[in-house]
């Protein structure tokens, strides 16, 4: 292949463990090739209505097969699988979001036994939230099933699912964030370790999950006399892969955690409109959103999303951003009562956004790298950054005009009430936090297209336009 | 050299079995030794389960506490769900 057919072929950074297939880049869209070892296995997927079955339900990506040239000469066919609106990764859910990927991944494996297939990995990177339902995306997945076999993706099922569930559910909410240092899910001698006394009592979780942390340990010692690899392998029948199956699900559905008691829970109760002020708020905002028309959104400190279901009434695709799991999980909780397919609520630190994890710290994309927005939204966000956090404006300038092309911005004054909170036991050493000082830091980076006061508060809203970066 | 008949018949059935032969794509993930022996004990563990449910339901039966229903539930359900 020349340097120019190459250059049109991109293969993508996280996909090359599967020997299978692999995804790439070509114009613009996202590829699938399978290669011939997978081709068997491809075929029974489409003839035997496996395929037609999970798409019907929206649990598995749909695809068409395409005429493009493949690359090597492995290759079977070429696919075009409906293309991801945002690839999210399981530290950046919130509880129910990981439970239902692992719920629907349980799920899948069961619908594919039927149809003689299975599961041959169960990484939680293979799911993605489209319109609001927890999807597969890897269609090489799904292998034939041989009974008899122990299934293959049992280890990594109980580190990407069900010891991270346990942990957030029994431990502590945050321990999600182990996932962004264990990329193939938490171990299970640490996830074991962490977890509660009281939860060696849970059969379900002491088979799967203290039982088999155990069990890795004591088989991984290479003793002289197995080195020749003459250990006969296990057997599982069909019905004990189904009793594990619905072993895990029961266990993965009895795990829950109640979004309550955290700073932001309570949120929209303490806030410091007056409800006439807030009306204001909206209308302002929903006007700026008309304004510059944007597909797609990125509300930033978005809390319960109240913000992102007006961008999502405009007719934007919305992403909703905070740093409370619990205002996260509210949002999703909402999401899933409405049957709404957005806003897409996810966990993010703003402070500590999400950096490229993984092999060559490509595999799993940065905050920045998934960006721009066509306009992103800071609504009563900007103290907590400028104070809570001592960013200076002209950082957080900087740092919005990475992520979007255009900004509806609040600016809240240090006369605000919420501010004030912030001050009282502080020294204020902010004297640059105003609002002549906020304009003249955002104009380095933006352009100040619209500004206008919300009647009943001392707040004022902008909408601004990313500017070419002065050197 | 020209190969005869036998000859081109082997290399075509070599080159078929090439062409179409598809080795495991099955397994490219590491399923830990320890993982894969547990299931094989929790799947002897469900199938025995289940063998006792079955045994069970006759036991009622026998004893005139249960009623004959005839169903049909192999799914593996057993204890362990």
């Amino acid at each position: 292949m020349n340097q120019e057919d190459s250059q049109l072929y991109q293969p993508h950074q996280a996909s090359f463990r599967d020997p299978s297939g692999f995804i790439f880049s070509h114009q613009g869209k996202v590829y699938r090739q399978v290669n011939m070892p997978y081709r068997a296995h491809y075929d029974h997927l489409m003839k035997s209505g496996l395929y037609d079955a999970l798409k019907e339900k929206n649990w598995l990506v749909a695809h068409e097969e395409v005429d493009i040239p493949a690359q090597g000469m492995d290759a079977y066919k070429v696919l075009l699988p409906s293309q991801i609106f945002f690839t999210s990764y399981p530290y950046e859910w919130s509880f129910s979001q990981l439970k239902d990927a692992a719920l629907r991944t349980l799920d899948i494996q069961k619908l594919s036994l039927e149809y003689g297939m299975c599961l041959k990995d169960a990484s939680a990177y293979n799911i993605q939230f489209e319109e609001g339902t927890p999807t597969l995306i890897d269609t090489l997945s799904l292998a034939l099933y041989e009974e008899g076999r122990p299934w293959v993706a049992y280890r990594q099922f109980c580190q990407h699912f069900l010891a991270p569930l346990a942990l957030m559910a029994k431990t502590d909410i945050r321990l999600s964030q182990l996932l962004k240092i264990h990329i193939d899910g938490i171990p299970l001698d640490l996830s074991s370790g962490l977890l509660p006394k009281r939860s060696w009592l849970n059969f379900r979780l002491l088979m799967h999950l203290h039982l088999q942390a155990k069990m890795q340990k004591a088989f991984s010692r290479t003793d002289e006399g197995d080195r020749n690899g003459s250990r006969r392998p296990s057997k599982l029948s069909k019905n004990g892969l189904l009793g594990i199956i619905n072993s895990l699900r029961n266990s993965i559905q009895k795990l829950d955690w109640q979004p309550t008691g955290t700073e932001w829970a309570q949120y929209y109760q303490a806030t410091n409109y007056s409800d006439s002020s807030f009306e204001n708020k909206s209308r302002i905002v929903a006007g700026f959103l008309k304004l510059a028309a944007p597909e797609v959104v990125w509300d930033l400190g978005a809390n319960t999303g109240y913000f992102t279901r007006l961008a999502n009434a405009l007719g934007a695709a919305a992403i909703a951003f905070d740093v409370d799991p619990a205002a996260v999980e509210i949002n999703y909780r909402m999401l899933k009562e409405k049957k709404e397919k957005y806003p897409l609520p996810l966990v993010m630190d703003l402070t500590n956004p999400t950096p490229g994890l993984g092999w060559s710290c490509t595999e799993r994309d940065s905050l920045i790298k998934r960006g721009p927005a066509d306009c992103v939204m800071a609504l009563a966000l900007i103290h907590h950054l400028a104070i809570s956090n001592n960013v200076p404006l002209e950082r957080i300038a900087d740092f919005l005009s990475l992520l979007g092309r255009n900004l509806i911005i609040e600016f809240v004054p240090k006369s605000d009430s919420q501010v004030r909170r912030l001050l009282q036991s502080r020294n204020d050493i902010f004297d640059f936090y105003s609002k002549d000082h906020f304009e003249k830091s955002f104009s380095a980076y933006f352009s100040i297209v619209r500004i206008e006061a919300v009647a009943g508060s001392e707040r004022t809203l902008y909408l601004m336009k990313r500017i070419a970066r002065k050197q | 050299m020209i190969p005869n008949k036998s000859c081109m018949i082997a290399i075509a059935a070599a080159i078929v079995a090439i062409l179409f032969y598809s080795p495991p794509a099955y397994a490219y993930l590491d399923p830990g030794t320890g993982s894969m022996i547990l299931q094989g004990i929790i799947g002897a563990l469900a199938a025995l389960a289940v063998v006792l449910k079955i045994y069970w339901h006759r036991v009622m039966l026998l004893l005139g506490i249960r009623k004959d229903t005839r169903t049909n539930q192999q799914d593996g359900s057993g204890k362990l769900n």
